[in-house]
């Protein structure tokens, strides 16, 4: 059986046509509706969707604050399936207040600090 | 309510009526799809004259007007028996590219590579890189 978890993966958008319905089911759109958009904005959203682990389901909400957090300074970088948690400011700005990150990433940087630390204790 | 951007739209340098514009996504569904029917050189990899020839033309417009329907025509005018199919001024970029089978675009994509040189071929692809990116790498 398989495990069930948070770290399940939804969904496996890797064929544009499947994705097309689904963004269509997802939308209440017609076929020939979404095959009006953009390519670059199909694109964004199947990223998401490929990506997504535990971030927030609401994929054009997740695009937007990125976007909005990525425009307001040019050293943040954030992809959409990173937005975990948000918050409106009192200027109406999106404000990133969890970004999810994977195991393997969250283990690494736990790795290297300690490695560092270590590296500070040997000088 | 959904609202979706307009597609990216660049001029080309060398002619103030020809632009590339980015595709929509029921044109690259069916570029992808003729890609399928394309001989393979292993597995699933074509020939990549044929991907970037297929991409420079359909992405290519003489100010509104698909710029493949207007080659196909141009070489139906040139020999009509050996190139039969011309489409209408009303005829979108899809429906011209799924009128066509395979040895057919074959054919028209090669001549359109043949006839275009290096430098043109070059300038074609970094224009469309402007309208249809490569895919990023995926951060984190």
């Amino acid at each position: 059986m398989a495990r069930q978890g948070t770290s399940k993966k939804l969904i496996t958008p890797d064929d544009e046509q499947w994705f097309v319905l689904f963004l269509c089911s997802r939308w209440g759109k017609y076929k020939s509706e979404i095959e009006a958009m953009p390519y670059s904005e199909f694109c964004q959203h199947r990223q998401f969707w490929q990506h997504y682990r535990w971030g927030m389901t609401d994929d054009l909400m997740a695009i937007k604050v990125a976007f909005d957090y990525n425009t307001a300074s040019r050293k943040n970088s954030l992809v959409p399936h990173q937005v975990k948690q948000w918050a409106v400011q009192p200027d109406y700005a999106f404000k990133v207040l969890t970004k999810a990150i994977k195991p393997v990433t969250a283990i690494r940087n736990g790795f290297m600090a300690i490695v560092e630390a270590v590296k500070g204790v040997m000088k | 309510m959904i609202k979706f951007n307009p597609l990216k739209k660049v001029a080309l340098p060398s002619n103030d009526n020809a632009f590339v514009i980015e595709p929509s996504t029921g044109l690259v569904t069916a570029f992808l799809q003729a890609l399928k029917d394309f001989p393979k050189l292993k597995e699933d990899q074509i020939d990549a004259r044929y991907f970037t020839g297929l991409r420079n033309l359909i992405c290519l417009f003489d100010g509104d007007r698909p710029f493949l329907a207007q080659y196909a025509n141009s070489l139906h005018q040139s020999d009509a028996a050996v190139w039969p199919l011309s489409f209408s001024e009303t005829d979108t970029a899809r429906q011209v590219l799924e009128a066509f089978d395979t040895p057919y675009l074959t054919r028209i994509i090669d001549t359109f590579v043949d006839s275009i040189g290096v430098t043109q071929t070059e300038e074609l692809v970094e224009l469309i890189r402007q309208v249809w990116p490569d895919r990023e790498p995926v951060k984190n």
